[in-house]
């Protein structure tokens, strides 16, 4: 602590160059915001942050007004409040009013705001902001009118994922913030990562609900509706409800499926030991081929797209693997239909995943088998918990229930895809069976070397070492592309990126809370799930062999090599 | 004397007398320079007052009736397209200069004067026209009987140190601005000076900014040049978009030149090698002669890389800003220029600070700059001569309004306002009342009746809550209702905002909304309305306070100051409004209520064929009749009666 300034009539420690926000949050003093971001710079938009500092003629806003010597700060005089009251209410005078129809209804900053600030009546009688939704993307809906443009997610499109699908367009108070010629988000270069809704304080944005569709599918009768779940969910799941790794967490969720009327609940978890299989299999023949530079993972649906638009040139050096969620619909549509001597129509395939952008791949083209789409439906984690409450299910009082067979069973590494970071470790273990020479050789990853959230690390093969970078966040990814074709760098071999910050553990579909969840905490669920599992690499998960030799040995002669393959073709959008 | 080519002018120019420490001295280079700066002609000069508000008046017409007089006559006489000199009521103003005679100003010609004008004075006779004055001096020839031009009553009471060029030279030429003084100071600013002690110079002179907070400029110089970075920036904020302020657009198209050489004195004096000058696009024609001019400056070898061999790099580029007044804040200005949205950013960090691309800025506001070679050339001592104890130099306002000599003048500071209305501006004309000073929309309260002995000083304004603004200076009479007013000036403040923070977007809309209804016509039995009127006046103050409290820029904290001020200073105005349903100056629409006065009227039917809405009824050669329900009180009748038959209730 460097010096001292005056907080309502006392004494508080500051640091020097911090903002005055950042040290009355630290004294516990709530300091209503709704633009401000940490890790963002402060842009000073909704004024709600205001304080009265003695010798100041106006009001100050905290959130960008750094810690000066001697000030004398005022956070709840009447002047301040009645500031911060009236700003609600003039952000309320034209919002819809419709809370009750809200998709953020309990859930929203503006309500909670409103209810702090003791907003009784409606003072201003404004017209309506008349602006229409956009239901256009496969992913994320977007509301225009209920809108307070704070520019969170304008900023965190633009300055974490780089894409710029939304900015403002318009000014005075006919100012929105809107999707590129105003046409629509599903023809935008929006990626799908869904961060923006992560970030929105109203209901402005959320995602494609697609509750109403599975539910429909369960009232058919003729229809079985079978479910996987991803084990970042149950991550997700635990730390949200609070539940700790030594209950049996995948099981609560599949028991709270089958509840709401699942007929089959899988676990996902094959389907990622498959996915790091082949993409470690790729990986060494590449090696073996001694083909130059890195390959990118390619199981996150944001960055493919991102990649698809912006930097078409990556697209040779993709993983050519399927994400898990089209691995395990595919097997599902296919192999499974097979198996158990049923129509593919008659599947209902619903993926539970972290993340919105799973909705557009479910629906991308190429995820189709024979017009059949492998994936049907992608719930988020939110709307797998919405679904819960309409149904009435505590998980609490839950038995847990094993997942479905035939898909039961996962290694550690179907867990180390819930956080950024796990995926590379999981291909390096991979890869280390793969190319050991000796019995007695011990995989050891090098202690990650961490330059501004780009990581690296090394594993040591008999007389080679192998470099895997993993990387988070579009910004932070597309920056670190650039450094390694600037430096022309040969040393790293696979590069594990995720668009969302902290990888699946921070994905768009991940819940929204009054306090926020941290990604930190899953990621240590799914850390602490790994240490439970008895496989600890893919490989080692026996369904695998069974499978690809079933694959190999079915009447359609498919190569099981090629079998989870995709392809990815360059986009043309608006930008 | 032997005509020289354009390049040995060049050289003359530059060797001679830019890079000459003995100029002053020289007798004889003196003579030349006269020549070169057409204070002595050797064959007549017109000069054509050809800024935009001259063009507004028809000096276009004007100029190419002079151009076909001539060529008709096969006269061998110099035609110049002039700036302005200030006195927009008397435009298109011409100048004749004839070989030995003084100078001499007319006012008010139009293109059929042309041809009497042109007769009468190249046979050295006075034609009769509107004549403002003569440029009176010791080596030329008066004329007889005409006054001088600082007798008149417009100039008489100016200090004409920023507008001395304007109007009389030809504001591209950098030879006859050389030859006028220019380009001299910073000649010797980087042949003689350090940046420093240019600083020094400034600070001594006590130069405040003249964008309206009145920061002292040599402070915030000395303040970058302290700033160790690798790049440092200069902007000047040309962006005038007040209603009734335009005298950074009349200085510039009438005297380009000066601004360049402040920027480069500026540029140089914080070490910034690059420079922009932010001006508004609708400004085509300064636009165009700043480009010139910037182009004949680098010519003259004043700009660019390594000028005069010296080691100084300096640039300036002109960037047009699109039609945003929130451009005018500096941090929306320097968001515009590195190509994003204009919309301003929390301060700190200031621009001095972090300013274009992250680096010092220093922004400058037209008229400041304009301050400093004067400051150079003449010295701080002779700066701080002029103006009062406490703020030193000279105002620029554009009187506007309810007056009778609109234009630009230039004021001493410490001149009371008083003085300005009624001595410099010629007194409101039909003899109205006065009712306020408006000046600049960001200023504050209103000068009215009470507060008219105020000075034009810094520290009285903020005395009295308001501030010297951007130097708009609209004369307000009785004829205007106030509430109008506000309603106008809340109207542009919702229009020009940009939009993001919340009390100025919102907050103005509202505020707009309530005024609106407070003018809307009383409907019939309607409790919803009454309810919702006042229900808005009560809420408009405090609405105001927060705006003002809250906002992000000077935008947003100066939207709310015309409704703060009606409530302060017109208060009966603005209640007769919301209690009486009556407009006091008959100017709000929707609240005026017509009749015919049965005695007066003839029955000539001219109101019932202007009437829109059908609602006079009667029969020809008999008094007329206003249905009053019908009535939607726009006026129409009341224009088009010939017998004062038809009343506002």
């Amino acid at each position: 602590m460097d010096f001292k300034i005056e907080v309502n009539n006392s004494l508080v420690d500051v640091r020097e160059g911090e903002t005055l926000l950042t040290a009355l949050r630290r004294q516990g003093i709530k300091v209503p915001t709704l633009c401000h971001m940490n890790r963002f710079s402060p842009t000073g938009a909704c004024r709600l942050c205001v304080v009265e500092v003695e010798g100041k003629r106006d009001l100050i806003t905290s959130c960008s007004y750094p810690v000066e010597k001697d000030m004398k700060v005022f956070t709840n005089t009447q002047r301040v409040i009645k500031a911060r009251k009236l700003i609600v209410e003039m952000l309320l005078s034209n919002h819809p009013d419709d809370c009750l129809y809200c998709e953020r209804n309990g859930n929203c900053e503006l309500q909670w705001l409103a209810d702090e600030m003791n907003v009784k009546e409606r003072k201003f009688f404004a017209r309506k902001n008349p602006y229409f939704p956009d239901g256009s993307s496969t992913s994320v809906f977007r509301d225009p009118a209920k809108c307070v443009l704070c520019s969170r997610c304008v900023r965190i499109c633009e300055e974490t994922q780089l894409v710029t699908a939304i900015d403002f367009i318009s000014r005075g108070n006919q100012i929105r913030v809107n999707s590129a010629f105003n046409k629509g988000l599903n023809v935008s270069s929006c990626i799908n990562c869904g961060q923006c809704i992560m970030v929105c304080p109203t209901g402005a944005l959320t995602d494609i609900s697609h509750i109403e569709k599975v539910q429909a599918a369960i009232d058919k009768k003729k229809k079985e509706v079978m479910f996987f779940v991803s084990p970042s969910v149950t991550a997700s799941m635990a730390e949200h409800f609070g539940l700790k790794p030594d209950k049996d967490l995948g099981g609560l969720v599949c028991a709270a499926l089958k509840k709401i009327g699942a007929d089959k609940v899988f676990d996902l978890g094959l389907a990622s030991d498959l996915n790091v299989e082949v993409e470690a299999r790729l990986l060494a023949q590449r090696i073996k081929n001694g083909a130059k530079g890195p390959i990118f993972s390619s199981c996150c649906p944001g960055w493919i797209k991102y990649v698809e638009e912006f930097r078409p040139e990556l697209i040779p050096s993709l993983a050519v693997s399927k994400s898990p969620q089209q691995i395990f619909g595919k097997l599902l549509k296919t192999w499974y239909t097979k198996q158990v001597k049923m129509l593919p129509d008659n599947i209902y395939s619903v993926a539970v995943m972290p993340c919105v952008g799973k909705k557009f791949e479910a629906s991308r083209e190429e995820m189709t088998h024979k017009g059949i789409s492998e994936v049907d439906a992608v719930l988020t984690v939110r709307e797998l918990m919405r679904m819960m409450r309409t149904n009435g299910i505590d998980v609490r009082n839950l038995e847990p229930m094993p997942f479905d067979e035939p898909f039961s069973g996962s290694s550690a590494a179907a867990w180390k895809l819930g956080y950024s970071g796990g995926k590379a470790e999981a291909i390096a273990m991979e890869l280390f069976e793969t190319l050991k020479t000796s019995a007695r050789d011990t995989f050891k990853f090098s202690v990650p070397k961490n330059i501004a959230g780009r990581k690296e690390s090394k594993v040591t093969i008999g007389k080679k070492t192998y470099g895997f970078a993993w990387v988070s966040g579009i910004e932070r990814a597309d920056s670190y592309i650039n450094q390694l074709i600037a430096e022309g760098r040969d040393d790293i071999h696979y590069v594990e990126v995720m668009a969302c910050l902290e990888g699946c553990a921070g994905g768009g579909g991940q819940p929204i809370n009054r306090i926020p969840e941290k990604p930190r905490n899953r990621k240590k669920i799914c850390q602490d799930m790994e240490k439970l599992n008895q496989w600890k690499t893919s490989s080692e998960n026996p369904a695998l062999e069974k499978l690809y030799r079933s694959i190999k040995n079915s009447p359609d002669q498919e190569n099981p090599e090629t079998y989870f393959h995709t392809n990815f073709q360059q986009r043309e959008v608006l930008k | 004397m032997k005509a020289k080519s354009a390049e040995e002018l060049k050289q003359f120019l530059v060797r001679q007398v830019l890079l000459n420490p003995r100029r002053i001295d020289l007798p004889q280079l003196e003579k030349e320079l006269s020549y070169i700066s057409r204070e002595r002609v050797s064959k007549p000069v017109i000069y054509v007052g050809m800024g935009t508000c001259g063009r507004i008046a028809g000096a276009d017409k004007t100029f190419s009736a002079i151009r076909e007089y001539l060529d008709d006559h096969g006269m061998d006489v110099d035609l110049v397209e002039g700036g302005c000199v200030g006195l927009c009521s008397a435009e298109p103003v011409v100048d004749v200069q004839l070989p030995g005679k003084a100078r001499i100003s007319f006012g008010n010609v139009y293109h059929e004067q042309v041809q009497h004008l042109l007769d009468e004075i190249m046979n050295h006779n006075l034609p009769e026209a509107n004549i403002i004055g003569q440029y009176g001096n010791d080596i030329s020839q008066s004329w007889e009987g005409v006054q001088q031009v600082e007798e008149h009553p417009f100039f008489a009471g100016q200090k004409r140190v920023l507008l001395d060029n304007c109007g009389l030279i030809d504001p591209v030429s950098v030879e006859e601005y050389i030859a006028r003084g220019g380009y001299w100071a910073f000649a010797d600013t980087i042949s003689k000076h350090t940046p420093a002690s240019v600083c020094q110079i400034v600070e001594d002179s006590e130069l405040a900014g003249r964008g309206g907070g009145g920061y002292p400029a040599g402070k915030k110089w000395t303040n970058a040049l302290k700033t160790i970075s690798d790049q440092k920036f200069l902007v000047c904020n040309a962006v005038e978009s007040d209603p009734g302020s335009y005298m950074n657009r009349v200085i510039i198209e009438s005297n380009p030149h000066r601004l360049i050489e402040a920027i480069l004195i500026a540029a140089y004096a914080i070490g910034a090698t690059k420079s922009f000058i932010f001006i508004r696009k609708e400004f085509t024609l300064a636009i165009e002669r700043l480009e010139k001019a910037i182009e004949n400056a680098r010519q003259y070898g004043l700009m660019g890389h390594h000028i005069f061999d010296s080691g100084v790099n300096i640039d300036i580029i002109v960037k047009q800003g699109a039609r945003a007044f929130v451009c005018g804040e500096e941090t929306a200005l320097n968001n515009s220029i590195e190509g994003k949205r204009a919309m301003p950013e929390s301060k700190p960090p200031y621009p001095s600070e972090k300013g274009l691309w992250n680096k010092p800025t220093i922004v400058n506001n037209v008229e400041t700059l304009f301050n400093v070679p004067l400051i150079i050339k003449n010295g701080a001592e002779w700066y701080k001569s002029i103006g009062n104890e406490k703020s030193k130099g000279t105002k620029l306002f554009t009187l506007s309004g309810k007056i009778k000599h609109c234009g630009t003048a230039e004021v001493e500071m410490g001149h009371s306002f008083r003085d300005i209305v009624w001595k410099i501006g010629g007194g409101i004309p039909n003899g109205k009342k006065f009712k306020a000073i408006v000046l600049g929309i960001n200023s504050g309260n209103y000068i009215i009746e009470e507060t008219l002995d105020t000075r034009v000083d810094f520290e009285e304004l903020r005395n009295i809550g308001s501030s010297l603004g951007s130097g708009g200076f609209v004369v307000v009479d009785e004829t205007i209702c106030m509430v109008d007013l506000a309603k106008f000036f809340t109207n542009f403040f919702k229009k020009e905002s940009c939009g993001k923070c919340i009390p100025c977007r919102e907050g103005t809309a509202r505020m707009l909304e309530i005024m609106e209804i407070a003018t809307q016509r009383p409907g019939k039995n309607n409790n919803f309305q009454t309810l919702e009127r006042f229900k808005g006046v009560m809420q408009l103050r405090g609405l105001a306070s927060v705006i003002k409290d809250s906002s992000l820029c000077a935008l947003g904290k100066s939207a709310p100051n015309a409704i703060l001020n009606t409530l302060k200073n017109f208060k009966s105005e603005f209640d007769t409004h919301i209690f009486e349903r009556k407009c006091p100056a008959n100017v709000c629409r929707d609240l005026r209520v017509f009749l015919i006065d049965v005695e007066k009227c003839t029955g000539c039917t001219a109101c019932y064929k202007k009437c829109p809405v059908d609602a006079i009824i009667g029969s020809a050669r008999h008094p007329h009749f206003i249905v009053e329900d019908k009535c939607i009180g726009c006026g129409l009748c009341y224009d088009a009666c010939k017998f004062n038959a038809v009343l506002i209730q």
